[in-house]
């Protein structure tokens, strides 16, 4: 299974980076996977957490990402789908699925290339976060108040992280 | 082979012959060519050497002709293939992603064939 030889070389990419302090801005930790903490990793599930970049509405609130990868991968894209609830006009608050050209293996321009990592697709999904597609909503509340009124839209992104995400003031 | 090599050395310039003649006449030869000996370094002539979709190196054999490889089981050749793009991958990687979609993985330009080669 080619997939798994793959995962494992981009594990170690991400192990360098990690003790070398060198991952991109705004991915907080990638890693596979433990189902219980004496079980071994699994290749095939990983999960991402990133933190909303500085001087965005989403600044202050970090999200975890479930991250499940096909026998098919590199051929295949990795599905990704956010497991803490987030606002944004390409993602869908009740199951965190993403709408991202990336992610489809189908789409005609932009579409997902074994090229693709799973760090270059978590880079992608925070890109996303500061530039939504508001044209191809999974949240059409969300897109619409992004096309009609930008600062609604961002104090209620602000006041969600702040409620779901952890952000500064959070009530949990 | 060692007098292929002399021969190679003497027509590259005339001044030195003038000198050999010169030292000719004092009958002893300040040194002699016994043995020379050539080394060359290669590599592809192309920007990435690496197979971006499994990401093992163009000479070395792609991530699943490896462990059969080290079985000893020597199957198929596994070859680099080049597009009209410039890019090159494993053979046996870019067959598998264009069955997906006939689309260079770089550039997402059209896949056309260029070369096959080692």
């Amino acid at each position: 299974m080619n997939s798994l030889k793959r995962l494992m070389k981009e594990y170690k990419s991400v192990q360098d980076h990690q003790s070398a302090n060198t991952l991109p801005p705004n991915i907080v930790d990638l890693q596979p996977s433990k189902p219980s903490p004496d079980a071994e990793v699994d290749m095939h599930h990983w999960d991402c957490t990133i933190s909303g970049p500085e001087d965005s509405p989403y600044e202050g609130g970090t999200w975890v990402l479930k991250i499940d990868v096909p026998p098919t991968y590199p051929t295949q894209p990795p599905k990704i789908s956010f497991v803490t609830q987030i606002i944004h006009p390409n993602i869908n608050f009740e199951t965190g699925e993403i709408c991202l050209s990336l992610l489809d293996a189908s789409a005609k321009d932009g579409g997902w290339s074994p090229a693709w990592n799973l760090l270059n697709a978590a880079m992608a999904i925070v890109l996303l976060l500061t530039d939504p597609e508001p044209d191809s909503p999974l949240n059409i509340d969300a897109a619409n108040l992004y096309r009609l009124d930008k600062r609604a839209y961002d104090s209620l992104i602000n006041y969600y992280v702040h409620k779901l995400a952890g952000g500064v003031g959070s009530q949990s | 082979m060692s007098e292929e090599m002399e021969i190679d050395t003497s027509p590259s310039s005339e001044t030195p012959q003038s000198q050999e003649v010169e030292t000719k006449k004092d009958a002893k030869k300040r040194f002699e060519v016994k043995k020379w000996t050539a080394v060359a370094f290669w590599s592809w002539d192309i920007v990435v050497d690496t197979c971006a979709i499994c990401r093992n190196h163009l000479m070395d054999q792609c991530i699943e002709c490896q462990p059969n490889s080290m079985n000893g089981q020597q199957t198929e050749e596994c070859i680099a293939a080049w597009g009209t793009c410039n890019h090159a991958f494993h053979l046996h990687c870019i067959t598998r992603w264009l069955k997906n979609r006939n689309s260079c993985p770089l550039d997402s330009r059209e896949w056309v064939f260029q070369k096959y080669g080692r």
